[in-house]
């Protein structure tokens, strides 16, 4: 009796012990190989009749060991011999592989001229037709096995840029903060622009006046208290006409200048500059669709990344980065102890 | 709000009711008389549901309701023996006398067994009235819930889980699909109150304290005309009404969280409170793959019931509140911050009539708020308001012929706002408000012994959505009992739905669930439900129980996966369809207790032409639950479960994808590898299975009763797989072998 319990003891045991393993899972299905990802970007900028320059990637997909995404070399997912018609502003240009430039070797290799392998740019020089923007282009790819992809965008108006107050002699913290309010608003018009997405980037060039070198603070719009340190808070992306930096926020940067020398005044302050890149609605899709964020608790198992890549997968998208300098008030800027370009 | 013209679907309604009326008039009822009452506990006088009450040597008989009263109608004048069982009570013989003509009043108190496991079996008894119509409805009590091994908390949706038909994507999730529905059409309902977020701790356990609850009526589908807004299912929570006896209170402590009770009489009746706190608890981090989470829950119910003779005669009257808070707190302003709050508030009045009319009219408030805070963190800005003001009258008559017939009217005023912030952190809100109106009718056919049919219809007059839904909701269900062993079951009904949630099945762990009024753009959601099943009393203790179904859904509202634009729309119709079979077998003795179910399902939903499976769509499911009264106080139990894969996404290999590092200078060149994936949830993970084991021990010492509960989750350390982190490539398992312990003091 004991030995048979025995026994159905250990026929449970090692049974449990089996159910118990896990099974073996592959999430992996067949590799798409007709699949191909082009992935191409138009550069304009706020200066009138600027050329804009085009960068244009062509990949296909690739499979790795694990499920998890690595960066293979580039060669092995390039694709090269590709027929790249641009349509700028009713102009046509051909973008030309850089894979192309290359010089046969001796021994039967090639050498690159360009590091880019699989880099289309285009020879000649753009050219728009528009003070402002808003031209039209569209891209044609003829793969070499005879794939057609295409996409459509438009390039993003220039930005009128405007500060909450005018500044007689630059930009100062000195304000009356009941009248001025304790922040300094930059904007560019109302909701004109619905599906667009806005990046601001306001710094604060500095020269080291014995080194002779540039420098520039990007300012944060405010500090936060964490753990008894100050955080900076840089601004979101987002599709609203303004961002705004709180004058305590410039203050902190400004007195951050005087670390980059041993004697404030070794330091020259030359100028503040914004930056405001407005990205059309092709590129904002995508950079919220490739940057979303919910929450930490949320698990998702699956991703949408927005396309507009007809044929295939990627982004066809324009931006332009609007600029606008600003000067510092001379007294802002002796009020820390550094030099103006004029003194 | 929406009105519609619906005199001609109106006029048909009351036609129908006439008729109905008018046929069931026709019944002679010279010579006879009625016989009512209500069944109590002798010990605490709380209600018993779903006593048998039968007139010895006769065919006359008739279950007690969810409030324990029953009515028997259409008795021969004279003397009988009124026979009284409920398993877990002493059965109780009463002399009665039926004199014509008279309503004759006979309240009930049973003795209770002390036996656990004859508590339990109160579910599985077989029916006195034997075409009773209740085909797609599971009735679960508090002693059914003790019985399912606990883990760090029971709960009334883990519960469910074990019911075949019930599927959940992941041991961490209180949430529930039924029959291939999504989790946001099941209503729960509190004392017939609307819950909106019956969760607690991200959704892992439910915010029912199962020390509240009497009894749980659970239809996973074609139920009646007095249930509607929901597609899928309906769960009645129906709470304990207290000891009227004498004071009492109780304390449990457990895991994870402390909660105590105190009950007792009052004047005309009685009352129960009841208070769930959390502790904070390292235990929890299991639920988050280790990532520590500072939960802080809480839970509050009171109840009072009281009869005012002198006033209202033969009736009662409840006051009823419930409210739960949920916040994760981080003290990092870089890290969001949530806070979710339900409140409830409700007043019951029931009555029975002098003539066989019993009515119920409840006003009650629910409401909920909800909010993400961001705080500096990258999360968006999410909040939710739910305002809901319901006003129900519902009346049931019954004829001498022992037909009944329920009506009412379901007015309802719902208020949603809803706030986001889009990854473009733009703010986009809806807000609506708006009044429903319904009115149904159900006339239960019960005169003929072997035969039963219930004719229901549901009558939407005011819509909360701007696209009217469904106008007439027609429901009909029938048992037909074939021999006294084996009776066959039918259902057939329509259903709508005006209100969702904002929820991505796809999310393992989703954090919160806003509700809101469809949008104006998107149609009311519509489903219709067909069983058909049969039930075999094998023995007087073992049954088995056969469901097949097949559900047609159209015009769900999904959250739209490819919302890039402010612009797009946040909700897109998308189609589906769930049929399946089910079986569940019953059996229990005096010491022994078993509920095996298992079903095979299919469901999936059409979305822009693309047919997919959702992850709560396994294709085979089995449960088995076992409870051993061992005797001295001791008793065991175990579950066993086994689920097919779920559906899951595949990965068709890896790409270069662009990556914006500089935003004022863009390079297509700069990319980071990511995964393409396949078409969503083509593949199946590998099978499920675990098996939970528990052990309590009841101990009556002089000056409290102890309850010490011991439970093990996953006994043999199955690794169930849950998702794959395509971050590390590590696979993510469910609950491992876990442990737990509470004990329970009750004075």
């Amino acid at each position: 009796m004991k030995i048979k319990f025995a026994y159905i003891s250990l026929l449970i045991t090692l049974s449990l012990l089996n159910i118990a393993c896990e099974e073996d899972f592959n999430p992996k299905t067949a590799i798409r190989n007709d699949l191909y990802i082009v992935n191409c970007t138009i550069s304009t900028s706020s200066v009138p009749f600027s050329s804009p320059t085009v960068k244009l990637l062509i990949s296909r997909p690739y499979d790795v060991n694990g499920y998890v995404a690595q960066k293979l070399d580039s060669t092995s997912m390039c694709i090269n011999g590709a027929e790249v018609t641009l349509t700028y502003a009713n102009n046509d240009y051909a973008l030309v592989d850089s894979i192309q430039r290359r010089e046969k070797l001796k021994d039967g290799t090639y050498r690159y001229y360009y590091e880019k392998l699989h880099y289309y740019y285009s020879p000649k020089m753009l050219v728009s037709k528009s003070e402002y923007g808003r031209d039209k282009c569209q891209i044609v790819v003829k793969m070499p096995d005879g794939h057609i992809l295409s996409s459509e965008t438009t390039t993003p108006l220039v930005l009128q840029i405007e500060s909450n107050r005018a500044f007689n002699h630059g930009i100062t913290t000195n304000v009356n903060s009941f009248y001025w309010g304790t922040s300094l608003t930059f904007s560019w018009g109302e909701d004109i622009f619905p599906d667009h997405l806005f990046f601001s980037k306001f710094s604060i060039n500095a020269t080291n006046l014995k080194t002779g070198k540039s420098f520039d603070v990007e300012i944060p719009v405010k500090y936060v208290s964490k753990n008894g340190q100050s955080i900076p808070v840089y601004p979101n992306a987002n599709n609203g006409p303004s961002v705004s930096y709180e004058y305590s926020a410039i203050d902190f940067a400004m007195k951050s200048f005087a670390s980059f020398a041993s004697d404030p005044s070794d330091i020259s302050i030359n100028g503040a500059t914004l930056k405001v890149s407005d990205y059309d609605r092709n590129l904002a899709a995508y950079y919220s669709s490739t940057n979303g964020y919910l929450d930490s608790y949320s698990i998702r198992l699956d991703e949408n990344t927005y396309s507009n890549i007809i044929g295939g997968l990627g982004i066809f998208g324009s931006y332009k980065v609007n600029t606008r300098t600003f000067p510092v008030d001379r007294d802002y800027i002796h009020s820390f102890g550094y030099k103006t370009n004029a003194d | 709000m929406v009105f519609f013209n619906c005199s001609k679907s109106t006029s048909a309604f009351f036609l129908f009711v006439l008729i109905l009326l008018l046929n069931s008039s026709n019944i002679s009822a010279a010579g006879k008389g009625k016989l009512r009452g209500f069944v109590t506990d002798s010990t605490k006088g709380e209600a018993i549901p779903y006593a048998n009450l039968a007139l010895k040597a006769t065919p006359f008989g008739s279950p007690s309701d969810t409030k324990g009263y029953y009515f028997v109608p259409s008795i021969p004048a004279g003397r009988y023996i009124l026979v009284i069982s409920c398993l877990g009570y002493q059965t109780q013989e009463k002399n009665v006398e039926i004199k014509e003509n008279e309503i004759t009043q006979v309240d009930i108190k049973l003795v209770p067994t002390s036996i656990k496991l004859q508590e339990i079996s109160v579910i599985g008894q077989k029916s006195v009235r034997e075409n009773e119509i209740d085909l797609g409805l599971q009735k679960i009590n508090a002693s059914e819930l003790k019985m399912i091994p606990s883990g760090l908390e029971s709960d009334i949706f883990k519960a469910l889980q074990s019911t075949p038909g019930v599927s959940s994507t992941g041991d961490i999730t209180a949430r529930h699909y039924v029959r291939g529905g999504s989790s946001n059409q099941n209503l729960v309902l509190l004392n017939g109150v609307s819950v909106y977020n019956p969760f607690h701790a991200l959704g892992i356990y439910s915010a029912i304290d199962p020390e509240m609850i009497s009894v749980v009526e659970f239809y996973k589908g074609g139920f009646g005309p007095e249930f509607g807004g929901r597609l899928s299912s309906v769960m009645n929570i129906i709470t304990r009404d207290g000891n009227k006896n004498r004071l009492e209170a109780s304390g449990t402590a457990g895991l994870l969280s402390g909660k105590a009770s105190v009950e007792g009489p009052i004047p005309g009746g009685s009352f129960i409170m009841t208070g769930r706190k959390s502790y904070y608890s390292k235990s929890l981090s299991k639920y988050f793959n280790g990532k520590d989470t500072p939960f802080d829950f809480y839970d509050a119910s009171f109840k009072a019931n009281f009869s005012l003779p002198g006033i209202m005669k033969n009736g009662k009257f409840i006051v009823h509140g419930f409210l739960s808070g949920d916040k994760i707190k981080n003290n990092d302003p870089m890290i969001e911050d949530y806070d979710l709050k339900n409140n409830i508030l409700g007043v019951n009045w029931y009555q029975v009539w002098s003539s066989p009319l019993f009515s119920v009219v409840s006003v009650s408030y629910s409401g909920f708020d909800g909010q993400v805070i961001p705080n500096l963190s990258q999360a968006k800005t999410r909040s939710n308001t739910v305002s809901d003001i319901s006003t129900n009258w519902a009346f049931t008559y019954i004829y001498d012929s022992k037909d009944e017939i329920d009506f009412g009217l379901d007015h309802k005023y719902l208020k949603t706002d809803l706030k986001l912030q889009n990854l473009f952190n733009q703010e986009s809100g809806l807000k609506k408000d708006a009044t429903a109106l319904a009115a149904y009718m159900k006339y239960k056919f019960y005169r003929y012994e072997n035969f039963g049919i219930d004719l229901g219809m549901r009558l939407n007059l005011l819509s909360l959505a701007k696209k009217i839904p469904l106008i007439i909701e027609p429901r009909f269900n029938f048992t037909w009992r074939l021999s006294p062993l084996f009776s066959v079951k039918a259902a057939l009904g329509r259903f709508s739905q005006e209100v969702t949630t904002l929820a991505n099945e796809n999310e393992i762990v989703s954090v919160f669930e806003p509700w809101t009024i469809l949008p104006d753009n998107l149609a009311s959601s519509e489903a219709t439900h067909m069983l058909l099943g049969f039930q075999a009393f094998l023995s007087e203790s073992f049954n088995v129980e056969v469901e097949s179904y097949y559900k047609s859904l159209k015009f769900l509202a999904e959250p739209n996966m490819k919302k890039f634009l402010p612009g797009d729309p946040d909700y897109v119709n998308i189609d589906g369809q769930a049929y399946g079979i089910e079986l569940l077998a019953k059996y229990q003795s005096n010491d022994f207790y078993m509920k095996t179910g298992y079903s095979l399902s299919w469901s999936y939903k059409l979305n822009n032409g693309i047919k997919y499976f959702p992850r709560y769509d396994y294709r085979h499911s089995l449960n088995v639950l076992l409870g051993y009264n061992l005797g001295w106080g001791f008793s065991a139990d175990a579950s066993w479960t086994f689920n097919s894969g779920m559906p899951g996404s595949t990965i068709t290999g890896f790409y270069e994808r662009f990556t914006i590092n500089d935003v004022s200078s863009l390079d297509p060149e700069i990319t980071q590898p990511a995964v393409l994936w396949d078409r969503i949830n083509m593949k199946r993970l590998p099978l499920y299975h675990r098996l939970d084991l528990g052990l309590s021990k009841r101990l009556k010492l002089d000056f409290a009763d102890f309850e010490i509960n011991a439970s093990v989750i996953n006994v043999y350390d199955r690794k169930n797989l849950f998702y794959i982190d395509l971050k590390t490539g590590k696979k993510v398992y469910m609950l491992p072998f876990f442990p737990s312990i509470s004990v329970k003091a009750s004075i």
